[in-house]
């Protein structure tokens, strides 16, 4: 707790972040110090070690050259054969020996050449050819040692007749006497082995060498060719000023360890230490830069880890912050979002202020109760907002945040106090107040709480009034109300006025059953079965109403009508019983007299309905009578079904039939005619005037059964056609016909007299048949009359249009109207009027398809006819 | 005249009478050229597609007009109507439906077969005599027929 207390303040976490940083830092600069001298100290023991090789390889060089002249110069037949080659100089046999000898030295030992000066510096023999005489600087070396008859080594120095550096070793050579003969010169090229063994080291590297100086005059030469400078031997010199050149360390006397800049004003590390025996100094150095490389990585790794480090503890701790930053403000946002539902959403009005009284919040209902929007109000001083005054007096009241600030304890404000919202509207209020501190109990400001009264007061108003008029209502009614024990006696414990006008006796007569119980005021044969009914009523605590007689105070029987309920507590304890009980006396004598009438109104009913069944088991009867003659329907209708299509299929034979009357039967009066006409023709002059006349005879007798047969065929069709119904001109109809009519028989003189726009609903071809046929008879029964009129007209009749077709011609006789239209029958001759006696027929077909009839008229022969139809 | 002579006509009737009142009735009218009978649908449909007998039967001279009675017998004349009809080669050849039967039936699917005409023949020779003798001046001389090749 102590540390999240501390971490939760932002300057800490920072003080700790800088304080760990200084730490992860100060431990990697000691790390670092420690690896610095570890490694300088490393570096340092295997320099030395290294010098000290180069010191012992250099050093047994020079032991070597300084062996080999004292071998050279012991060898006693090589000594014995010189000197007698120097006494006797023209043995050019000696000589060459000589020479050969010290060929064979020089290749076995790689010397650059071998050399034989006479004592006075003159050259005798060379294993170099072209080596003639010595430059100035072998002969001073030459004479110094003869002088010491010593061996000598020259230092490293530049031929300037070769060009080149050379290394001598001079030995004196001495013959049996004792004598100095000769002087043996054994040159060395440095080139070959020294300087390649100073630049080289043991180990693998880029900067390391070793280089070997000596002093001239005030300034340090370098002897030896150097790794990093071409051309340097013998030729490049420091002025011994420049002291951090090590090389001038060396000749100022320093030896060991030395850290300065090399010729290539580099930082190195030298080891300087003199060669014994020799004017030279041993330099042996590597560049820093190269010595600590790994250790500069290792640097480098460091920093990165000790970046690493921090920025992991800054990070880390600023998460830690950061999130309990993110949770403190989260608490303190649900706290407040909290705060902010409660306060809206809470049933008082609510406003804070804070500690000078100026408007925080003012939840929903203050708004409406004060008439201010919370965003105008907030920042304004309570008295602007929250007007008080006194509700009977108008005074202002003291403001409850100056109470509150003043006593610093929660109040309630006086009652009857007025709010007055901003647009002027006095509301009751009742309002406490209650101040807010902060955490160390200072107050920072008051919340104030209030509720509009108006509805409350209205209520107790209401309240009071309701009381008032039930009590009225109570001392008005007729009846008596009362609340009562369960008990035998009905024990009251209150009865309204109403008591006194039902029994005659005061409430305080029969509350605790003072004077007389209501039990006793029951009519005795009533008193178990009020009893009973309320129980009954109890147990399923529903109401009762029951009706009994009470014995008045002056012993009339009246009777009552009571209805009530048990008055249960909350927890189902039966507290009482409450009612209300009213005079029925009346209506019950009203009742009885009623009751009379019914009795008799019952009697006189069931009379009736006595008498009704009679009529009803009549009805009964013929509706028995009924169902069997709709059986016997039945019966007949299955019949009929069966009928029909008995008739279905002899219609199907006739029409088979009818094609074959048509075609078959037609085909051999055609060849009757063709031939009889061809006897006519090819053999008229074979036959009598009679047989032509038979002939003839045959003819017409074949033409006329071939119309019979069509008429026949017509008479047929009109029965099987299937039936169109259209509506239709029938007066345009008989026009159409009259006009056929008229052009096959153009010298007829006929006068028509035909009714307009006359329509039906029917069978257009049909009915063209039946005009053809009715005016064609029309036409053809008026042929003996000069004057011929024929009238297609409709009268009405029955109410029913019935159509008609009359002509002034031939007639008929009124017996026979009836046979018109039987097939076949004719009532004129052939000869007078041709036909074939089936037209009619075959109208009236087609009229009753058409659900009419026809019928013909005529006042007898000669006096023309009159046929109608009704379609 | 000279048309009648070089086209001819089918007659397709099995009623021995009839042929003999129609060929007696183009003769007297003088259109007794060139007239083929064949007395049932099966040597009707040889002729046309020059089958059986009528193998032989030169190319490119069908008749002008084919006279057709409808009961006949083997093959039926509205079904030997059908199968012309199907037959490129003669579903243009004129048919004239020549019967005794006056079936709305009949004719409907006369007509539906596409013949051209359908008569019916008379039983009063002078009529129906006449009725041959339009029907040959028609198809013989005032029909122009259908150009060869197509």
């Amino acid at each position: 707790m102590m540390n999240q207390a501390f971490l939760s303040k932002k300057s800490h976490i920072v003080a700790l972040i800088v304080v760990l940083s200084l730490l992860t830092i100060f431990t990697s600069y000691l790390y670092y110090r420690y690896q610095t001298k570890n490694l300088r100290q490393s570096k340092q023991e295997e320099l030395q070690a290294i010098a000290h090789l180069k010191l012992n390889q250099l050093m047994r060089w020079r032991q070597e050259r300084s062996a080999d002249a004292a071998v050279m110069s012991q060898r006693r037949f090589f000594l014995l054969r010189l000197d007698q080659w120097l006494r006797d100089r023209d043995n050019v046999k000696l000589s060459a020996a000589i020479l050969e000898d010290l060929k064979m030295v020089q290749q076995a030992y790689n010397y650059e050449s071998i050399v034989l000066s006479s004592v006075d510096s003159k050259l005798l023999l060379s294993s170099d050819d072209n080596l003639v005489h010595f430059d100035s600087l072998t002969n001073k070396k030459i004479k110094a040692a003869v002088d010491n008859g010593q061996i000598t080594h020259s230092d490293f120095y530049y031929c300037n007749l070769e060009n080149k550096i050379h290394y001598d070793v001079i030995a004196p050579l001495l013959n049996a006497g004792n004598r100095l003969i000769a002087v043996l010169i054994l040159r060395s090229s440095p080139e070959e082995f020294v300087f390649p063994l100073m630049q080289s080291w043991p180990t693998p590297n880029k900067t390391a060498e070793t280089l070997i100086v000596r002093q001239e005059g005030d300034s340090v030469l370098f002897l030896n060719n150097l790794r990093h400078l071409t051309d340097t031997a013998l030729k490049l010199r420091f002025p011994l000023t420049a002291k951090e050149v090590p090389a001038v360390q060396a000749i100022l006397g320093y030896q060991g360890i030395w850290g300065g800049k090399d010729y290539l004003a580099k930082d190195v590390l030298a080891d300087i230490r003199p060669v014994p025996n020799t004017p030279w100094y041993m330099i042996s150095k590597i560049d820093k830069s190269e010595l600590f490389r790994e250790f500069y990585v290792e640097i480098f790794y460091l920093i990165i880890f000790t970046i690493l480090v921090i920025g992991t503890i800054s990070a880390g701790l600023s998460f830690v912050y950061s999130s309990r930053q993110r949770n403190i403000y989260r608490r303190l946002w649900q706290s407040h979002q909290e705060f902010k539902t409660t306060l809206y959403s809470i049933g008082d009005a609510v406003i804070t202020t804070d500690i000078l009284g100026r408007i925080k919040y003012l939840n929903p209902v203050a708004e409406k109760l004060t008439g201010w929007r919370e965003p105008s109000a907030t920042g304004k001083a309570l008295s602007k907002v929250f007007r008080i005054v006194n509700e009977e007096t108008h005074n202002p009241v003291e403001s409850p945040v100056e109470r509150v600030l003043k006593e610093g304890v929660v109040v309630g404000l006086a009652n009857h106090t007025l709010l007055i919202s901003r647009d002027g509207k006095e509301n009751p209020i009742a309002d406490s107040g209650a101040p807010i501190k902060d955490e160390n109990g200072k107050i920072v400001g008051v919340v104030l709480v209030f509720r509009d009264q108006t509805e409350e007061r209205e209520a107790q108003k209401t309240l009071r009034e309701s009381e008032r008029k039930l009590s009225t209502l109570m001392s008005n009614l007729q009846g008596m109300v009362y609340f009562c024990l369960n008990d035998r006696d009905w024990t009251m414990k209150f009865v309204s006025q109403g008591l006194f006008g039902l029994t005659g006796y005061l409430p305080g007569e029969l509350i605790e059953n003072k004077v007389i119980s209501y039990n006793e005021l029951i009519h005795p044969e009533d008193q178990q079965y009020v009893w009973d009914a309320v129980q009954a009523a109890l147990k399923t605590q529903s109401a009762y109403t029951i009706e009994y007689r009470i014995i008045a105070r002056d012993k009339v029987v009246k009777w009552v009508w009571e209805r009530g309920q048990g008055v249960f507590s909350a927890d189902g304890e039966l507290q009482g019983l409450e009612g209300f009980i009213s005079d029925i006396t009346e209506r019950k004598r009203a009742e009885e007299q009623l009751a009379k009438y019914r009795e008799q109104l019952e009697e006189l009913v069931k009379a009736r309905t006595e008498d009704l069944h009679e009529k009803i088991e009549k009805l009964d009867k013929s509706q028995k009578a009924l169902l069997y003659m709709v059986e016997d329907l039945n019966k007949v209708s299955e019949e009929l079904k069966k009928r029909r299509l008995e008739l279905e299929t002899t219609n199907k034979e006739l029409e088979s039939f009818s094609y074959s009357v048509s075609h078959d039967l037609r085909a051999p009066l055609r060849s009757i005619d063709g031939f009889s006409r061809f006897l006519q023709e090819g053999y008229a002059d074979k036959l009598d005037e009679k047989g032509l006349h038979y002939l003839e005879r045959v003819r017409a007798a074949s033409q006329r059964m071939g119309r019979l047969i069509d008429d026949l065929l017509a008479l047929s069709r009109t029965a099987r056609k299937t039936m169109k119904w259209e509506p239709l001109n029938l007066s345009k109809l008989a026009e159409e016909v009259i006009a056929e009519l008229r052009e096959q028989d153009p010298d007829r003189d006929v006068e028509t007299d035909i009714v307009d726009g006359k329509t039906v609903t029917g069978d257009a071809q049909l009915l063209k048949t039946v005009m053809e046929n009715l005016l064609g008879n029309a036409w053809k029964f008026t042929k003996q009359r000069k004057k011929a009129k024929i009238v297609f007209g409709v009268v009405e009749k029955n109410r029913e249009q019935q159509f008609f077709i009359n002509d002034n011609g031939a007639g008929f006789d009124p017996n026979y109207a009836d046979k018109l239209f039987t097939p076949f029958q004719r009532l004129h001759s052939a000869e007078e009027f041709p036909g074939t006696g089936i037209g009619l027929a075959n109208v009236r077909r087609i009229i009753s398809r058409h659900g009419g009839r026809v019928w013909a008229e005529s006042d007898g022969s000669g006096k023309g006819a009159t046929v109608y139809f009704v379609i | 005249m000279d048309k009648i002579t070089k086209r001819s006509i089918l007659l397709v009737e099995d009623n021995p009478d009839d042929i003999e009142l129609t060929l007696h009735a183009l003769e007297e009218h003088h259109i007794a050229n060139q007239v083929e009978v064949v007395r049932d649908g099966e040597q009707a449909l040889d002729f046309l597609f020059r089958k059986g007998k009528y193998a032989d039967r030169p190319a490119n001279e069908d008749p002008a007009v084919v006279l057709l009675d409808l009961k006949l017998p083997k093959i039926d004349g509205l079904e030997l109507l059908k199968r012309m009809r199907e037959n490129p080669n003669t579903q243009y050849l004129p048919v004239v439906i020549l019967t005794s039967s006056r079936e709305e039936q009949d004719i409907l699917n006369g007509y539906k077969l596409h013949a051209n005409s359908f008569i019916r023949k008379p039983v009063n020779f002078e009529q129906f005599s006449e009725v041959v003798r339009n029907l040959g001046l028609y198809w013989l001389v005032i029909n122009e027929p259908l150009p060869k090749g197509e």
